[in-house]
């Protein structure tokens, strides 16, 4: 377990958090290279399918972040994306998975830092979590 | 005696004596010129209608003042000669035309009447106010409104008695200047002007004690005043609505205010100016016509200053102010720097305190060489305090910077006339409201976001709204002309086209699968989903989707799409990171 790393993917809409990711790298920000970003156009466009499908593959965490409350560049696709996170958590416990592995957070345009920190927080959560069940079943 | 007092004053500083209770009886002459005046004493009676006493002689008082001329002050009536030929016409018994205090209308109902023939002897400008009052009453009589109700006179106003500016705490009261009068001795002997009025110094120190407590008065006499016709009184708030393809945000920004940063001591010593303030102080349309003159504790500009400090990165560079460059300080700062050289004289000490000199521009280089040349002193060290309290002699009645040589790991008190603070460059304060306006963002120094650093620097997140200037970021005047012309460039290029693209990446419903269940157009924040009735499915107008796919993520059976983020093409992103993944082995 000692050499787990994790598998993270992060939905990411176009207009704060990816330009957030793209800051970071401008500002030559390292975090850890576990997270692989899908872009939407907003966080609004992200159906449950996707992350269900995500936590089935065998992902390890899903992170879905977009702009701050009042900022979501389509007015308010951010709000409709917290209320489906909010049902998926307490969905996902039925399929086996931890709610933690699933995060909604809002990073502005801007805050690259606050992008590269949180992934970092995030892959060291889930490495506390360890492998998913997924993972698991299809190590066997 | 109904007369001012200064009248009276003046009179009996003139020596000239007041014989109260006297009435004259006759004038005595001796061979044909006149000797003296007879005068009786009398006592007040009781008091009649106006409240004054009447004089009552007293028999037996008569006495004689010996004079060789008389002066008599003769009064004014009211010519009645003409009174017969109107018998209709009622008078007082002080002899004015008997009138209708609100109307003024007299006993004759179509005459009316006005002035010293109704109220005795008064000034013009009452005669003028009863004029008009009395052409109001004749309007309303030959309208045959009901002149009792229209002529009540209108209730005095009341003053709020807020309608002023807030005064200034601890100001020293000032008595009012009075003017100066010729000596007694001297204006009796002569007919000069015995009121001298005040002198120009006087005068303007007078003006000078005007709080500024009111707010415009509208005199109109700035409008007279200004040749350029550029003021007017009726402006008022006006809405507009244009239609534009395009939008060029040029807000600017606004100047740190160093009144909180106390060690600077701006707002407290005089000759603490902000940037802008110099900038005004040494224009030739500012307050001294160009002159660069230190103030004193009045704020009146004295003399030329013998040093001047000046500090660059003032609220910029600072992680508790701003922690960007303002980037146009070091070159106006070493503007300032040559222009006092040149204006006040060469032998004028300029201390400039740097954190860097960022001289990067075209000939910038070379100017600061200049500046070196010149004899600035260039001392590398942010100052930490501005003090008028004088350690030595030398720095008596001086400013004094205090600060560190971080050159020669030196501290320093450096005593100064003038000190110019180099304030950053800051957001406007309704930058917030104006990003939400046109749907920009700001980045976190509260500057507008462009769309990428490199690549749309003078585009928005916004299509069709383009940014130019300092609402962007700091810079100087020809970054911005460099900027706001490719803005303009940019937003030509979309006017010329006189088109615009619809963006491919909008949603589109398949008729074939969408089950008419309609959550997809409560969920639409611009309304571009319609229900055609006739196929029973949502439609999304092209025209108006901008592309979130709200309906998309909701959709229960999958019929809405977002081009481009269509369902199958997310997953195929999502295989083709997880099959990367796994042969990298992770
Ligand atoms: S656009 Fe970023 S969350 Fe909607």
């Amino acid at each position: 377990m000692e050499d787990f790393e994790p598998t993270l993917i992060a939905f990411v809409c176009n207009w704060c958090t990816y330009t957030a990711a793209d800051l970071a790298g401008t500002s030559r920000l390292t975090y850890p290279q576990n997270v692989r970003l899908i872009r939407v156009m907003c966080t609004g466009m992200v159906d449950p399918q996707y992350v269900i499908k995500a936590f089935l593959e065998g992902v390890d965490g899903v992170l879905v972040s977009g702009c701050h409350p009042g900022d979501c560049h389509y007015i308010n696709g951010n709000f409709k994306a917290r209320r489906r996170i909010k049902l998926l958590k307490e969905i996902l416990p039925r399929f086996g998975f931890q709610e933690e592995r699933l995060r909604l957070t809002w990073i502005g345009a801007s805050d690259g830092i606050q992008f590269a920190e949180t992934i970092r927080a995030m892959v060291a959560q889930i490495k506390t979590l360890g492998p998913s069940q997924a993972r698991l079943k299809m190590v066997i | 005696m109904p007369a001012a007092t200064e009248e009276i004053q003046g009179a009996q500083e003139e020596a000239v004596a007041l014989r109260f209770l006297t009435a004259p009886v006759r004038i005595l002459s001796e061979n044909g010129k006149v000797s003296g005046l007879e005068c009786i004493r009398t006592a007040l009676g009781d008091a009649d209608a106006s409240g004054r006493g009447r004089p009552v002689a007293l028999e037996g008082s008569e006495f004689v003042i010996p004079c060789d001329a008389v002066i008599v002050a003769v009064g004014q009536r009211t010519d009645q000669s003409w009174a017969d030929q109107v018998p209709e016409l009622q008078w007082t018994r002080q002899g004015t035309i008997e009138v209708d205090p609100n109307t003024l209308q007299t006993s004759l109902p179509h005459v009316f009447a006005g002035g010293d023939a109704v109220s005795g002897p008064a000034s013009v400008i009452e005669a003028v106010a009863a004029g008009h009052k009395a052409v109001a009453a004749i309007d309303g009589y030959l309208r045959q409104a009901d002149l009792g109700v229209q002529a009540a006179p209108t209730p005095a106003q009341k003053l709020s008695g807020e309608n002023w500016r807030p005064l200034p705490a601890g100001l020293p009261a000032e008595v009012r200047a009075s003017s100066r009068r010729l000596d007694p001795k001297a204006r009796v002997a002569s007919w000069a002007e015995v009121d001298c009025g005040l002198t120009e110094a006087e005068a303007l120190h007078e003006a000078q004690r005007c709080l500024n407590c009111g707010i415009c008065s509208e005199c109109m006499e700035c409008v007279r005043a200004c040749e350029a016709q550029a003021i007017d009184h009726y402006m008022g708030a006006q809405e507009l609505e244009v239609k534009v393809g395009s939008i060029i945000v040029a807000t600017g920004y606004d100047l740190l205010d160093p009144t909180p940063m106390k060690p600077y001591g701006y707002g407290l010593y005089p000759n603490v100016y902000t940037s802008l303030e110099f900038e005004r102080l040494s224009n030739a349309t500012g307050p001294t016509g160009g002159q660069i003159l230190i103030r004193n504790e009045e704020g009146r500009h004295t003399r030329e200053p013998q040093s001047v400090a000046i500090l660059h990165c003032v609220g910029s560079r600072d992680v508790n102010y701003h922690e960007y460059c303002s980037r146009v300080c070091c070159m106006y700062a070493l503007k300032y720097a040559h222009l006092i050289k040149e204006k006040v004289g060469p032998e004028t000490r300029v201390y400039d305190f740097y954190i860097d000199q960022r001289c990067y521009g075209k000939g910038y280089e070379e100017f600061y060489r200049r500046c070196q040349e010149e004899g600035t002193h260039f001392i590398r060290g942010r100052v930490a305090a501005i003090t008028d309290q004088a350690a030595t002699a030398d720095e008596a009645g001086k400013l004094i910077a205090i600060a560190e040589d971080t050159l020669l790991g030196q501290r320093l008190r450096v005593p100064v006339d003038m000190v110019i603070l180099c304030v950053a460059m800051e957001a406007r304060k309704d930058a917030v409201e104006v990003a939400r306006i046109f749907g920009i963002s700001q980045g976190a120094d509260g500057f507008f976001l462009e769309e990428h650093p490199k690549l749309g620097p003078l585009s928005t997140a916004t299509d069709g709204v383009f940014l130019a200037g300092a609402c962007q970021s700091p810079k100087g005047i020809p970054h911005t002309v460099a900027q706001a012309s490719g803005a303009a460039a940019k937003a030509l290029s979309l006017a010329t086209r006189g088109t615009v693209a619809v963006p491919s990446a909008i949603a589109w419903i398949d008729p074939d699968v969408c089950a008419g269940c309609r959550t997809c157009i409560g969920l639409c924040p611009y309304t571009a989903v319609e229900f055609d009735e006739r196929r029973g499915v949502s439609v999304v107008n092209a025209a108006l989707c901008k592309g979130c796919g709200s309906c998309a993520g909701f959709c229960p059976s999958g019929a809405a799409q977002v081009r481009h983020f269509q369902k199958k093409q997310i997953m195929a992103e999502f295989d083709g990171i997880m099959d990367a993944g796994q042969a990298v082995g992770m």
